[in-house]
């Protein structure tokens, strides 16, 4: 077996249960500023996540996260006992534990030591353990110790003895153990042997499969034979061997709090670039379809019609399963925020209520990958310059606690992510000093709608921060998470009140590899247009089109739209007036356009392929595709058109 | 490896190279550097791109783009329309050169290229001879370096 492929899934389970675990602490750290009631639940999904990465890393060799656990462990379990109160100080070394555990996993997994810290946690919490419940020494407890020994194979139950520490004569005391078994029943199998338990040859503890119709009665007796420290039940293979973990509880393993409760999931985890294969796979699959339905049209044989029209089909629910195969609910990247937002309010003193909504919707895996760092400056970006300190709220006439929503929603075929705070909004008059300073823009900028001062904030080369914070500095300002969301085909809309707030929405594809789009035609050139970003098609009428201070503009319903035609564009003359003219209504998050082409020949799934531009070549292109005919489209990427 | 190339198929100090005709001239490039020969055929255009970008083909679902080197070469040509396509490879990256006829491989001894015909930023590398006819050395990496983004 791969040891790196259970790095891997190490790896995974390991973040879910630290998610978990955050999840747990913030639910309990509520629970305590509501009333101070200790919350048993939570304690009890701390421990049994802390509990479950114990015996996942102790499995893998990690001794350094299972030491870490263990003392964790011990902490939670006099905690769940009623030992120890739940104290801000309590809270602030399990938060940190639950950071370090985190940094120890990645670590491991990449076969370095535990990160730096992680012996001064160590010693925090024991002496935490010691000042604040008189407790000296910490005994291993029933289900929390790491074994050292495999339970061998054999008929009846794995049982699994741990002599007291630095107890003399062990090996007598061991072959005592066996031999009181052996009078409780049939003892099939001992590891290590019962030669090398005699000769000393083992560490503090030792396994055995025993045959017995009184499980519970025998591991009583063995508990209660000379300095045995503990007798337990071997537990079951350990979650993380269990690659068809049917009715696998997974991450839900915490109440979070009603929302992101437990969800009963018949899940198998798949390598990620096998889906990837799969993917490119069926995008090839899908081109050959085009090309066979045309040549099948061509030939005119109604019995190949049908075979190839019944293939497609199938061509086409196999494409749905592979693409549905691949979503995954945004809950996955999301549930790392509530931690995020607390730690940064913390440290800015600042009040915030942190609302999450939608976790359930899906998205490809690929672009799920790509989110979660625009979204978490974003996040940091509201909480570092759009809510106010208390202080100034309260003065401005506000609530002292700020709102803060991340919230994400399906619009036709695009996922929409909205991060939302009732803040100062963004500053007028900084945003065009730092313009100026930057050489965006010339003169005093008085001229500027507000609509320009946000548009100058995405600008690349532009920070508002004017100090780089841990917060949100770093250098990576709204500029550069439009510059990253653009890249995936989605774009990114801002809006701000002066002392309401600001509202940052990304509009995204749910897949990078395959979009719907619709093609158009000029002058015998096709162009992919994605359906992301195409919100209508109406037939070209004269009297629609006006001129407002000599820019084309087209009047549909009550909206004035700027006018462009792709065959400026793409640099083709203006077609003769006779020719019938189809209008495409193109919307980014923020902006709408009408886009004037030939024709509009049919709507169908493009795979997406990259390919190497050339120096001067447009930039209106994001990409581009292989039709049925086997000839490359370019597709057009809207949000920089637009 | 070269040096072995060069003693079973030619002059002492000659490099294995593909001619090819563009125009009324014979160009040659180490066939080292070229990967497939196919033969010509229509490209998507790029808009924007320079009048020698031919454009886009698909080359077994793998998206190239297409040079035209008449055009390089001499740009009050009208662009290629018939003949070859080389393809080249530059790093992870494919180019395709449309070039007018395929002559031929042969061992070619390299001469530094006079004064007068230097420049295009070093894609001329140099002179060679082929029987008679004086055969014009490109060097392609360059090339697609010069043209691609």
């Amino acid at each position: 077996m791969d040891s790196a492929q259970y790095a891997e899934l190490f790896l995974t389970e390991s973040r879910e249960h630290v998610s978990a675990m955050n999840h747990a602490l913030l639910a309990l750290e509520q629970a305590g500023d509501a009333g101070g009631v200790v919350a048993g639940d939570q304690v009890s999904a701390i421990f049994r996540a802390v509990h479950t990465v114990k015996g996942m890393s102790a499995t893998m060799g990690y001794t350094a996260i299972a030491d870490l656990s263990h003392q964790l462990e011990s902490l939670l379990d006099r905690v769940r006992r009623g030992a120890l109160q739940v104290s801000p100080q309590l809270m602030d070394l399990l938060f940190r534990s639950a950071d370090t555990l985190e940094a120890a996993v990645e670590e491991a997994v990449q076969g370095r030591d535990a990160p730096p810290g992680t012996a001064s946690l160590l010693d925090a919490l024991r002496t935490f353990s010691r000042t604040s419940g008189g407790m000296t020494a910490i005994p291993a407890p029933t289900t929390g110790s790491v074994w050292s020994v495999e339970v061998p194979d054999g008929d009846g139950v794995g049982i699994r003895v741990r002599l007291v520490r630095d107890t003399p004569l062990r090996g007598v005391r061991a072959y005592l153990v066996v031999e009181a078994a052996r009078r409780l029943g049939t003892v099939t199998a001992i590891s290590p042997s019962i030669g090398q338990l005699q000769a000393e040859q083992f560490g503090d503890d030792f396994a055995l499969r025993l045959v017995t119709d009184d499980v519970e009665g025998a591991l009583a007796m063995l508990r209660s034979a000379g300095d045995v420290a503990d007798a337990v039940l071997a537990e079951s293979a350990p979650e993380m061997f269990d690659l068809l973990a049917l009715e696998h509880a997974g991450p839900g393993l915490v109440p979070g709090g009603g929302s992101a409760g437990p969800r009963v999931q018949h899940h198998v985890r798949i390598d990620l670039r096998r889906l990837d294969a799969l993917m490119n796979l069926i995008g090839e699959l899908v081109i050959t379809r085009g090309r066979l339905v045309q040549l099948a049209m061509a030939a005119d044989d109604v019995a190949l019609t049908e075979t190839v029209a019944q293939a497609s089909r199938l061509v086409g629910d196999l494409q749905d399963e592979i693409m549905q195969s691949r979503m995954v609910p945004v809950g996955q990247v999301f549930d790392r925020f509530p931690r995020l937002v607390r730690d940064v309010a913390r440290t800015l003193e600042k009040q915030v209520a942190f609302t999450i909504e939608g976790t359930d919707i899906e998205l490809d895996r690929s672009m799920l990958d790509e989110i979660g760092d625009p979204v978490m400056h974003l996040i940091r970006n509201a909480l570092d310059h759009g809510v106010e300190s208390p202080a100034v709220r309260v003065a401005a006439g506000k609530p002292p606690q700020g709102r803060l929503t991340l919230s994400a929603f399906r619009d036709r075929s695009a996922v929409v992510v909205r991060v939302e705070d009732d803040g100062r909004g963004i500053d007028r008059a900084r945003v065009i000093a730092r313009a100026r300073e930057r050489g965006l823009i010339h003169g005093n900028g008085a001229d500027l709608t507000d609509d320009d001062v946000v548009k100058l904030i995405t600008r690349a080369g532009f920070s508002t921060a004017e100090r780089v914070t841990d917060i949100s500095g770093r250098g990576v300002g709204l500029d550069v998470v439009v510059a990253g969301v653009r890249s995936l085909g989605g774009s990114v809309d801002v809006r701000s009140t002066p002392g309401r707030g600001t509202s940052v929405t990304m509009r995204l594809p749910l897949t990078l590899a395959i979009q719907r789009s619709l093609l158009a035609r000029v002058g015998g050139e096709t162009y992919a247009l994605p359906l992301t970003h195409v919100s209508e098609t109406v037939e070209l009428t004269p009297e629609t089109l006006q001129a407002v201070k000599g820019r084309e503009v087209l009047v549909l319903r009550e909206d004035v739209l700027p006018v462009l035609r792709l065959r400026e564009l793409v640099g083709l003359p203006r077609s003769a007036q006779a020719d019938p003219e189809q209008v495409v209504v193109l919307e980014t998050a923020d902006r709408r356009a009408a886009l004037i082409v030939d024709d509009l020949t049919t709507q169908l799934e493009i795979v997406v392929k990259q390919f190497d531009g050339v120096r001067g070549g447009s930039t209106l292109f994001g990409g581009a595709t292989i039709l049925g005919d086997g000839a490359p489209a370019l597709i057009l990427d809207v949000s920089s058109l637009l | 490896m070269m040096d072995e190339d060069a003693v079973a198929n030619g002059p002492v100090g000659s490099t294995r190279t593909l001619l090819f005709r563009v125009g009324e001239r014979v160009y040659g490039c180490d066939i080292a550097a070229v990967r497939e020969i196919v033969p010509f055929r229509p490209a998507t255009r790029l808009p924007g791109a320079p009048p020698y970008v031919l454009g886009l083909i698909n080359l077994r679902g793998i998206l190239t783009t297409v040079l035209d080197l008449g055009g390089w070469l001499e740009p009050e040509r009208s662009p290629a329309e018939g003949g070859s396509i080389v393809l080249v490879d530059h790093g992870a990256r494919h180019v395709g050169l449309a070039v007018d006829e395929m002559l031929d491989v042969q061992g070619i001894v390299p001469e530094p290229l006079g004064d007068v015909a230097s420049g295009r930023g070093g894609v001329l590398k140099g002179v060679g001879r082929m029987d008679e006819t004086v055969v014009i050395l490109l060097d392609v990496s360059t090339l697609v370096e010069q043209v691609l983004a």
